[in-house]
């Protein structure tokens, strides 16, 4: 008999607990957007120009113990700034702060 | 108490079923409310199952042997801390054991998704809530803790194998493994369900997959021990299928913990990621069917027994949808770039996979193989060591190799002039140490030879990029070499912790080559006073001692030793009947040397004329397996220890792009 009070207040405890959050009518708040196609690309963007950053960093811990000659590292240091760069500014253009943007 | 706990798992498994529901109600409803209802259901599940882990614990350290699972592995004269670890003994033990980590793993992911990863959180509720539901499932109708029966006097005892102090960290370790490799996988489909395939994902899942990867990998090491101490067969890995299961999952998420760090840098192998790791997930499944389902004794007691054919279902449903998700957001999983030379970091990482990948369907073929021939109706064929000892040598050295050349080459391409200065010492390291091997009549295992000569290139990579860093950031600063090189270290944690832990593999490796390519072995019948002599040792057999256990009565034969002529001691190896459990035991003797090797003494069987049958092991260097596990946890707290420049930058980058609905319970 105790058992099976036990498992009532279980029962019960577990049914308040998942109703609680319901138990109010929906608010505003309560809704969750999705991403926007908009933030996507930005979020990718800045993904991009962050991989960039850290790209750059790498080729500097690469170049300062020699894995990667002079010839390479001025190479592919130029290509990771032209592809920061080229984030940044497509970044600046999606939120209307670049040289586009501003005009 | 046992319709409590049985009530509780059966209130736990509904819980789950609502976290689906109102979690994929939340999902394509947009609904905040569904989904905090949905995650409390999780902090439910908790409670639940912490009540029936406290009355299956309580049932056992008070004897209750109505208990079905405690009457049948445990007893009275059962020492008390082996009462703890028979927990996890039993099929129901164990599989409680996977669900209370599973939800402790499930809230903590849950709340690791709170900072850029809001819009996956209803669908990863959903999917965690799906593999809790699938475990509380078997844990309620086929497997369940709380069967009872009339209460026998005592119990039938736990199996002398198990009543041995690594049950306490073995199986709690693998199945940390095993269990955590639930939370990657559960990320990368909520992900894809969500769209949500960017960066975030990834750095989520990369830390889980370490944490598990580490238990995985010290959870085989301890069970190696454990078997190499206990079960006295004279070694430390066998190729069981129980032991093959662990490891097919550990090998695909090896590869994944590589291949993740190309898609990081380079935004390429995204498909191939999402496909490892759904393959580790579907593998750690695979491999607690292995253990449970009974399909190992033979495929009709599987076809007989209760649990198999809801694993069966679960591969299913894991293969199957994780496929069906890939195709359906390949165009959102394009690379972002190509690998643009063979010569290159992500070329060595790609050959890496393949070779890891080949290496555990090698093992999936040798454990699925034997199955497969006994379930077309013939007799089942076996897989013996020569088979997976083929393919660790073919996919091994090859990996060892990569081990060393990876670190050398730079990302997108390598110049010859580059690969030409960066592998001089390392190969004249390997040509050296592969000369040294012959000349000191090393060259018996021609296997043994390679790969000492590939540990010894590898190794002095690792070791030159530890000084190189160190040395470019003294010379860089006014910093002093021990803080350039904690510096060099602390600023770039994951890529100096792989190496630590590769310098732990190759411990691993001289170890494992060590105590079985160049192993000595005698055996003989010796009466008292007789001497066997084993390369440089001796032992010389004095007489058996009987003593009394808490559970069981031992028979040891009591062996002087000597090394080089001095010596080293009393060795004791025993057999023990256990009373309750009717069986016997082998206890080995060990002696471990200076120079790392052990000398190992089984007692085979005692005569009745008081002979005694030995056979004794010499494994040189067998140590330097143990030692590699504490190398190879040192490298991987390195790697999983949090990184706040990664942190801050992640910060950074949802600070400018809020998302949507980033608070959550």
């Amino acid at each position: 008999m105790i058992a099976y009070l036990v498992l009532a207040a279980l029962a019960v405890a577990v049914v308040v607990l998942v109703a609680w959050p319901l138990a109010r009518p929906a608010a505003e708040r309560d809704h969750l957007d999705a991403t926007t196609e908009g933030q996507r690309r930005r979020l990718a963007l800045r993904e991009e120009r962050d991989l960039a950053l850290e790209a750059l960093k790498e080729l500097e811990l690469d170049h300062a113990t020699h894995h990667i000659s002079d010839v390479d590292y001025a190479d592919l240091v130029q290509r990771e700034r032209v592809r920061a760069a080229e984030a940044i500014r497509a970044l600046d253009e999606e939120l209307g702060t670049g040289p586009q943007g501003a005009r | 108490m046992a319709l409590v706990g049985q009530g509780a798992l059966i209130l736990a498994l509904l819980l789950a079923l609502w976290a689906i529901a109102a979690g994929l109600a939340a999902a394509t409803g947009r609904d905040a409310r569904l989904m905090r209802s949905a995650a409390l259901a999780l902090w439910g599940i908790l409670g639940l199952v912490a009540v029936a882990v406290a009355i299956f614990v309580h049932a056992i350290v008070t004897h209750d042997f109505s208990f079905q699972v405690v009457a049948s592995s445990t007893s009275r004269s059962l020492p008390w801390g082996y009462l703890i670890t028979s927990a996890w003994a039993s099929q129901a033990g164990s599989l409680l054991l996977w669900v209370s980590i599973l939800i402790v793993f499930s809230l903590l992911a849950l709340r690791a998704t709170r900072q850029g990863l809001a819009e996956i959180r209803p669908w990863l509720i959903a999917i965690l809530g799906a593999i809790l539901a699938f475990f509380l499932l078997l844990l309620v109708v086929p497997a369940s803790p709380f069967a009872t029966q009339v209460a026998p006097p005592d119990g039938n005892g736990l199996n002398p194998a198990l009543q041995n102090p690594y049950m306490a960290t073995h199986p709690p370790a693998l199945y940390l493994g095993y269990v955590g490799l639930a939370i990657p996988f559960a990320l990368a489909m909520a992900s894809m369900l969500a769209g949500r395939v960017d960066a975030r994902w990834v750095v989520a899942s990369r830390r889980w997959t370490l944490v598990a990867w580490g238990f995985l990998g010290v959870g085989m090491l301890l069970g190696s021990h454990w078997a190499y101490q206990e079960i006295g067969w004279g070694g430390f890995w066998a190729w069981d299928p129980v032991e093959n299961a662990a490891l097919m999952p550990w090998l695909v998420a090896t590869a994944f913990l590589h291949s993740v760090i190309v898609q990081e840098k380079k935004g390429m192998l995204k498909v191939w990621n999402i496909a490892l790791i759904a393959g580790a997930f579907a593998l750690s499944i695979f491999g607690t069917f292995l253990t449970r389902s009974g399909i190992l004794s033979s495929v009709h007691a599987f076809v007989e027994s209760d649990i198999g054919w809801y694993f069966i279902v679960a591969l299913i449903l894991v293969c199957g949808g994780s496929t069906l998700l890939i195709v359906w957001r390949l165009p959102l999983l394009r690379a972002d770039q190509r690998i643009e030379s063979v010569a290159s970091r992500e070329a060595t990482f790609l050959f890496n996979n393949l070779l890891l990948v080949g290496m555990a369907f090698a093992v999936l073929w040798g454990v699925v193989f034997p199955l497969l021939t006994e379930a077309v109706g013939r007799v089942r064929e076996t897989v013996s060591s020569p088979f997976y000892e083929f393919f660790a040598i073919a996919f091994g050295i090859p990996l060892l190799l990569l081990m060393g050349i990876g670190p050398l080459i730079a990302w997108r391409r390598a110049s010859l002039a580059q690969l030409r200065r960066s592998f001089l010492w390392p190969l004249v390291a390997g040509l050296v140490a592969g000369a040294a091997m012959l000349a000191l009549g090393l060259g018996s295992s021609w296997a043994g030879a390679a790969t000492g000569s590939v540990c010894a290139f590898t190794a002095v990579t690792i070791i030159s990029e530890f000084v190189r860093g160190t040395r470019a950031r003294h010379s860089l600063g006014d910093e002093r070499w021990p803080t350039a090189f904690a510096r060099m270290i602390g600023k770039n944690r994951r890529r100096y912790g792989g190496y630590v832990v590769h310098l732990g593999i190759i411990v691993f490796v001289i170890g494992a080559i060590g105590s079985s390519a160049y192993e000595s072995r005698a055996q003989g019948l010796l009466e008292r006073g007789q001497t066997l002599a084993i390369g440089d040792a001796t032992l010389t057999f004095r007489g058996v001692e009987e003593a009394e256990g808490p559970n069981y009565t031992q028979r040891a034969a009591v062996l002087d030793a000597t090394l080089g002529g001095e010596p080293i001691g009393t060795l004791a190896p025993a057999r023990r009947a256990y009373t309750r459990e009717q069986t016997t035991s082998n206890e080995v003797a060990i002696h471990t040397t200076l120079s790392g090797g052990d000398l190992f003494v089984i007692l085979d069987g005692i005569r009745g004329d008081g002979a005694v049958q030995i056979k004794a092991f010499y494994k040189p260097l067998v140590t330097l397996i143990w030692l590699s596990g504490l190398i190879f946890v040192l490298g991987v707290v390195l790697c999983v220890w949090p990184d706040a420049r990664e942190r801050r930058r992640i910060l950074r980058r949802y600070a400018e792009e809020p998302l949507s609905g980033e608070a959550g319970p």
